[in-house]
């Protein structure tokens, strides 16, 4: 017999029995569905401790990495620690280090946690204002030694949080973060190195987008990788030359910033729709990887068409950002 | 007797059977206005659900789950789901089997299996 810890609370897991089952005849409501391990609605999340693999079955890669399973596959061998996925406890403070304002209303967060987070670039946190008001925000950079975190903030009108980064929050304050959260990240292993990865978003949306290209870049990628930008206007585009800078070097990276109305005021910029733009990369987009982040309407437009393309549902990993004021 | 979902290869024949069948119907301009909005990935995995179901594999199906599910659903021009999609959705899955090179035989049991479905699809 093995033992579950939930909630600090432990539960013995009688023989046969799941996860799902010892939960749920505890009381506890763990959302469910179909208990054969297609729907997923029961995935939870290990804190500590392995589950037998048929619990993993039908997950994302980077879902298996961050250690995701579904409960009513997982017959425990062994004690395990447990959570849902959204009861992520572990929070950190941070020191801001600076504020650098990208464009007229983008602005770039660095701040240094108090300790180490283990994290990939393309994942989010959540930022605390104080005890009660907190907003999500993607990684733009990879792990490093100084425990730096990169994240861009837009700037919304009325906007709690951004309103409160724009015009108060200043460089040695400390701030409450919360992570890290989500599957949009780099993860292929040496023997998927070679296959070809998209990355596309609109506005901050890049902020995960650099961060996952920064990445595959670190680990060596093979493989040719595209990143599109898409704004309404070119003078929305931010990180042109920095992007451009990156990838100098790499013949094998492509950087297409995209405005449905280019002024010049950048230069090389893309006239046109994101989604139309994108499409007309590849013929087929099997095998591919692709991330999609930013404007929750583009990005289940892409998704969509990239599908009917040949996009494999589990290598299309979509981060629509939905807007707070 | 086996069931065709074991027949076909289980679990790993059902992700193959069901992107192929998903790109059928979000093509098909008949019936792909009754996915606007949703999320394609809880989408799938529920057509998953429904698949393994038909072809007799692991499953927790309860009819009255399906009756409730499209009990409220339109198209774009406000149609609910009548016989004409169910035949259209039934052509697809039968498609998406031919092209894994599922036989003539498993399909028309699938497809029988289906049928069985139709009046709490169509809420009749």
């Amino acid at each position: 017999m093995s033992q579950l810890l939930f909630r600090r609370k432990i539960y013995t897991v009688k023989k046969g029995d799941t996860v799902l089952d010892t939960l749920q005849a505890n009381g506890l409501n763990i959302p469910s569905s179909c208990k054969v391990g297609t729907c997923h609605a029961c995935k939870m999340k290990i804190v500590q401790g392995n589950v037998p693999k048929i619990a993993q079955n039908g997950l994302k890669d980077t879902q298996i990495e961050e250690g995701y399973f579904l409960s009513c596959q997982c017959k425990p061998e062994k004690d395990l620690s447990i959570c849902l996925p959204s009861e992520i406890e572990k929070k950190y403070s941070a020191k801001v280090i600076s504020l650098i304002k990208l464009s007229t209303d983008i602005m770039l967060l660095r701040v240094k946690l108090n300790q180490q987070m283990t994290f990939h670039a393309g994942q989010f946190i959540n930022l605390w204002k104080d005890n009660h008001t907190h907003r999500s925000y993607s990684i733009a950079n990879i792990p490093n030694k100084a425990n730096l975190i990169e994240m861009h903030i837009r700037y919304m009108p009325k906007g709690e949080l951004s309103s409160w980064i724009f015009f108060k929050l200043k460089e040695g304050d400390i701030v409450n973060i919360q992570g890290p959260l989500g599957d949009c990240f780099y993860h292929l292993n040496k023997h998927e190195k070679t296959k070809p990865i998209l990355l596309a978003g609109t506005g901050t949306g890049l902020a995960p987008l650099y961060g996952i290209l920064n990445d595959a870049l670190k680990q060596k990628h093979k493989g040719k990788i595209y990143l599109y930008h898409g704004a309404l206007t070119d003078r929305e585009l931010y990180f042109v030359k920095k992007i451009r800078k990156l990838i100098q070097n790499y013949d094998s990276v492509y950087y297409i910033p995209v405005a449905v109305k280019v002024s010049g005021h950048v230069t090389d910029v893309v006239e046109g729709d994101l989604d139309k733009v994108v499409l007309q990369t590849a013929d087929s987009f099997k095998d591919w990887n692709i991330y999609l982040c930013g404007n929750a309407e583009m990005v289940r437009k892409i998704q969509k068409q990239i599908f009917l393309k040949g996009a494999s549902l589990k290598s299309i990993y979509a981060d629509a950002f939905i807007l707070n004021a | 007797m086996t069931s065709v979902y074991e027949r076909i290869g289980g679990e790993p024949a059902m992700n193959a059977a069901i992107e192929l069948f998903y790109r059928k119907v979000l093509s098909d301009d008949r019936v792909n206005s009754f996915f606007d909005g949703v999320d394609m990935e809880n989408q799938a995995a529920k057509q998953k659900a429904f698949l393994t179901m038909a072809t007799g594999g692991p499953h927790n199906y309860t009819g009255k789950d399906m009756r409730e599910a499209h009990k409220n659903l339109k198209d774009s021009e406000g149609n609910a789901i009548n016989n004409d999609h169910v035949d259209i959705i039934i052509g697809h899955a039968g498609a998406a089997l031919q092209e894994l090179g599922v036989g003539e035989k498993e399909i028309g049991e699938v497809a029988a299996f289906l049928e069985t479905t139709r009046s709490d699809i169509t809420n009749s």
